[in-house]
């Protein structure tokens, strides 16, 4: 088990994904979770970093990462949300949660790249 | 299903392990991003220079060929758009890019996908037609080769399977508007005016998601009152929105890529300390948020202090700079300052006045007052105090009044190495052709006329700011251009880019640069280069104080060196002295001085008789021809100058001999036209004698007197020429000259000079159209016997059917015509002297 972990809590998400494809491709190991509320007991396994999908539990999934980015011990977690390219309010909803990084569903397989090297980032 | 790619790159990444394959596959479509309400002045600049430029377009596209959404039409009015993309090469080779558009338009081609190394390629300069690729039918274009204008690139290569950052920035001012690119593939030909742009298939739009770089924005600390500027350098597209934050709570109009603000408080730390701010970019792809930085603000318990003092051009003032904002009051109390010459005898200082940037003082001397060029002072200054109240204790400075120099700067003209390269970077142009000095930072005073075309003018040479302050320089030029400047000094290589005009032709205001803090009299290197293509060609640069608001006008004499700091740039060395000499008078004589200047600019030459300065006299050399009237002996010494020096060569005395022996002609020649003669003398001779007709007489073989009508001296004063009668052609004759006289100081008269000379033999001019044989021969006293015709040269000569002819005595032309329809034929025409 040495593949770093990649949590995506995204209740959409169909098992053979290829979020869950092309991060597997990427070397990680990725642990879905349908239920935001899940994420409290998931981050101590140590995750390299979260995905949230901001869509369909939109309050549940901005509470978590403020409970995430406010608990000392998983603040340094990089958070990647995910809202849908029409709905630019859950975006602001999510950074207004301690997400610095919100990415549009119609970019994430895109630009995965980019965006995991900029969540990885260390301030 | 996953993207197929066109080639596979495997990247290390130490966190992220393995990263996928490099995709490179076009997508079919470019960014098309428009800007509207763009104003009517200026070129590619005025969609630049648009506040919503790039990240605030009013419509985006994604376009399916590298062509505005519309295509051909008249759609708006007063826009401008940027296409944003990648090219995908599907082979790799040579290939060659063409911009059609209507009206001006620029592009720019990545060596890879990264836009921070685009280069222009290719240009439309004004309008042209609708994927009008090649020539040049609406005289629109210029510096064309054959049908290949600068909308067309020089030959690029390009690897298949990579993709090209491609850039196209496009102005509609009025009536129709397109704008298109296509290529010539490697071993295609040219394509033909109208063929399709360039396809999607070959295209993929620039999209970029928001990123921040993670160590932006850096914290501060900052002194109380100073301004605090955090920065970020964000990138992204599709176009992006920025959004300042402090203490969490957004900024309102804190939209851009820096925030500047003055820092609140007390003076004492209070205020903005503690203070944190970030910053959230965001585009259709992503919202970032950067990190968190803290804003310090340190307690200010330093007296400001002084950066520089200095004298000015017109000696009537003095500038004292602070290193911070300095409470008005104080500063500007000329009660604080006290200036003093070497002999300790006090300037009077009448009033002082704040410069725009809070931190200049201007110091006036009580009129009539006047700092002497060249000398040094001292000012003691005290009590100033800054925005926080810390005041300074007396300190003394050195202040070095300003000498005067030499106020010139250095003009070149290139043209092209290659003439066969299509609109080659500004730049590019190498063989020296033209090279002067002038007084001003102008072109047209090297080129004062539109007749030069095609080429490059490079002016160089140093700014020295009259007074202290912040400067801004203003640039305008046709064509493109470029501005560098060294704000640290007269150095060459520490030249930096500060303005550019692209386009041409806009005013001062529109091109500006940053302000420069500069000081008074020091020398900082200045360089522009244009390009010309053809029509109207200026370069042209302005400078004023920030928050002036003084007419914009070319730098002039004084402010390229005029009167600077002694020693700002460099020294001069005299390698040779004017010499003595000794000289016949009237004949020609130069003197001359060699000099060197290490710093490598202008030197400026002044001659002096006698030490009195010589008007016009003002190269290395000095040449003339002195009369023993005017002196017998004199001395002759230059002072040369540049900027801050000026030094005097030593004297070379002039000798003036009088010439003693008299004037002799020396030669006589006949003209075409049998109506002139040139006398020839060996001297030079008075303008009234040698003008007089009088004084010649023209007699023939026979001795009969031919008629002379006038007499002019010639510009070399040593000829005059004559206008007679008629002279026989091939005759001969003799001129003799009585009482024409040189210009030596006691003139001596030529009397019985005599030269013979033979007139010039009959000469006829044929010249034969169609219809027409067109005859002219030099002598009235000829005409035209017959004119004969053959088939063969030299045989079977019949006289023409135009029948034989016997002009009258008075004509020295004649046209006949000839029949057109005939077969090629001689002709012979026999002239006879008329009776």
């Amino acid at each position: 088990m040495s593949e770093p972990l990649a949590l995506l809590v995204y209740e959409k998400l169909l098992p053979g994904g290829q979020l869950v494809n092309q991060l597997q491709d990427r070397g990680y190991r990725v642990q879905p979770l349908a239920d935001p509320a899940d994420l409290g007991g998931a981050v101590q396994q140590k995750p390299m970093l979260v995905f949230m999908d901001l869509e369909p539990k939109t309050e549940q999934v901005c509470a978590a990462i403020r409970r995430l980015k406010s608990d000392p011990s998983t603040t340094h977690i990089p958070v990647i949300a995910i809202a849908p390219h029409t709905r630019e309010e859950l975006a602001e909803s999510a950074r207004a949660a301690g997400a610095k990084l919100v990415v549009f569903d119609n970019a994430i397989l895109v630009h995965l790249d980019q965006f995991l090297e900029q969540a990885l980032q260390l301030d | 299903m996953r993207t197929k790619c066109a080639i596979v790159s495997v990247i290390v990444c130490g966190i992220l392990g393995w990263m996928a394959p490099n995709c490179v596959a076009a997508t079919g479509s470019i960014r098309y991003h428009e800007f509207r309400d763009i104003i009517s002045a200026g070129g590619i600049s005025s969609v630049t220079n648009n506040p919503k430029f790039p990240n605030s377009p009013d419509r985006v596209e994604f376009v399916t060929q590298f062509e505005n959404p519309e295509g051909f039409g008249n759609h708006a009015d007063g826009y401008g758009a940027q296409f944003v993309g990648f090219v995908h090469p599907p082979v790799s080779g040579d290939y060659r890019f063409f911009v059609a558009s209507d009206d001006q338009s620029v592009l720019y081609l990545s060596t890879d996908e990264e836009p921070g190394h685009k280069e222009l390629i290719a240009q439309e300069p004004q309008w042209g037609g609708f994927r009008e690729w090649t020539g040049n039918a609406a005289y629109r274009r210029t510096g064309c080769i054959g049908d290949l204008c600068e909308n067309v690139s020089s030959l690029v290569h390009l690897e298949s399977g990579r993709k090209y950052y491609v850039e196209l920035l496009f102005r509609e001012s009025g009536g129709y508007d397109n704008a298109s690119v296509t290529w010539q593939l490697p071993g295609d030909p040219v394509p033909t005016n109208g063929s399709p742009p360039i396809a999607g298939e070959y295209l993929s739009p620039y999209d970029v998601p928001a990123k921040i770089p993670m160590d932006e924005p850096r914290s501060i600390a900052i002194l109380a009152g100073r301004v605090a500027t955090f920065s970020v350098n964000i990138t992204g597209s599709p176009p992006l929105a920025i959004q300042w934050y402090r203490d969490g709570q957004p900024i309102l109009g804190a939209n851009r890529s820096s925030y500047s603000f003055q820092t609140r408080g007390d003076c004492h730390g209070g205020g903005d300390n503690g203070s944190v701010f970030y910053v959230v970019a965001s585009n259709s792809l992503a919202v970032v948020t950067s990190r968190i930085a803290t804003l310090t603000v340190v307690v200010d318990d330093l007296p400001p202090s002084v950066v520089s003092v200095s004298a000015s051009s017109t000696f009537d003032r003095v500038t004292v700079a602070f290193n911070e904002l300095v409470d008005p009051t104080s500063a500007k109390d000329v009660f604080n300052y006290s200036i003093v010459d070497g002999q300790q005898h006090e300037v009077g200082l009448s009033i002082g006045e704040m410069n725009y940037d809070g931190q200049i003082v201007t110091l006036f001397l009580e009129e009539p007052g006047r700092l002497e060029p060249g000398q040094m002072y001292t000012i003691t200054i005290a009590g100033v105090r800054d925005i926080c109240g810390q005041g300074s204790s007396p300190e003394t400075f050195p202040l070095q009044s300003f000498v005067e120099g030499c106020g010139e700067m250095i003009f070149e003209a290139f043209t092209p190495r290659d003439i066969n390269v299509v609109s080659p970077p500004l730049g590019s142009y190498s063989e020296l052709f033209y090279r002067t000095n002038i007084p001003g930072f102008d072109s047209r005073l090297a080129f004062p006329d539109d007749s030069h075309e095609r080429y490059e003018g490079r002016m160089r040479g140093v700014f020295v700011p009259p007074f202290s302050g912040r400067w801004i320089f203003y640039l305008r030029s046709d064509d493109a251009s470029r501005l560098w400047f060294n704000p640290n000094g007269n150095d060459p290589t520490g030249k930096q880019l500060v303005q550019e005009e692209s386009g041409c032709c806009q005013a001062f205001e529109a091109l500006p640069t940053q302000p420069f803090p500069l000081v008074g009299g020091r020398a900082y290197y200045i360089e522009a280069l244009y390009r010309e293509n053809i029509g109207g060609d200026y370069c042209q640069v302005a400078a004023r104080l920030e928050g002036s608001t003084e007419p914009l006008v070319p730098i002039g004499r004084r402010d390229l060196g005029q009167f600077a700091l002694s020693g700002t740039a460099g020294h001069i060395t005299i390698v040779q002295q004017p010499q003595n000499q000794m000289v016949l008078e009237n004949r020609l004589v130069t003197m001359t001085v060699v000099a060197t200047n290490d710093y490598g600019g202008p030197i400026c030459y002044q001659w002096m008789k006698d030490g009195v300065e010589i008007a016009g006299a003002n190269g290395a050399s000095y040449s003339l021809r002195p009369s023993a009237c005017d002196f017998e002996q004199a001395a002759f010494s230059a002072k040369l100058s540049i900027p801050g020096e000026t030094v005097f060569s030593a004297e070379g005395v002039l000798t003036v001999n009088e010439d003693a022996s008299p004037p002799r002609v020396i030669g006589a020649s006949g003209s075409e036209n049998l109506r002139e003669i040139d006398v020839q003398f060996d001297d030079t001779m008075t303008e009234t004698s040698a003008g007089d007709a009088f004084n010649y007489a023209v007699t023939n073989a026979s001795g009969n007197q031919l008629e002379v009508e006038g007499a002019a001296l010639n510009a070399d004063g040593r000829s005059a020429t004559l206008s007679t009668a008629l002279q026989q052609p091939g005759g001969l004759y003799t001129v003799t000259v009585n009482g024409v006289r040189d210009i030596g100081c006691r003139p001596h008269i030529i009397w019985d000079g005599r030269a013979s000379f033979t007139a010039s033999m009959l000469v006829a001019r044929v010249a034969l159209s169609s219809n027409t044989l067109s005859l002219s021969w030099n002598s009235r006293m000829w005409s035209v016997y017959r004119i004969q015709s053959s088939d063969h040269l030299g045989s079977n000569w019949v006289n023409s059917a135009v029948r034989e002819i016997v002009a009258l005595g008075t004509n020295t032309a004649a046209n006949f015509p000839v029949n057109p329809a005939a077969p090629s034929r001689f002709y012979r025409i026999q002239l006879v002297e008329s009776p």
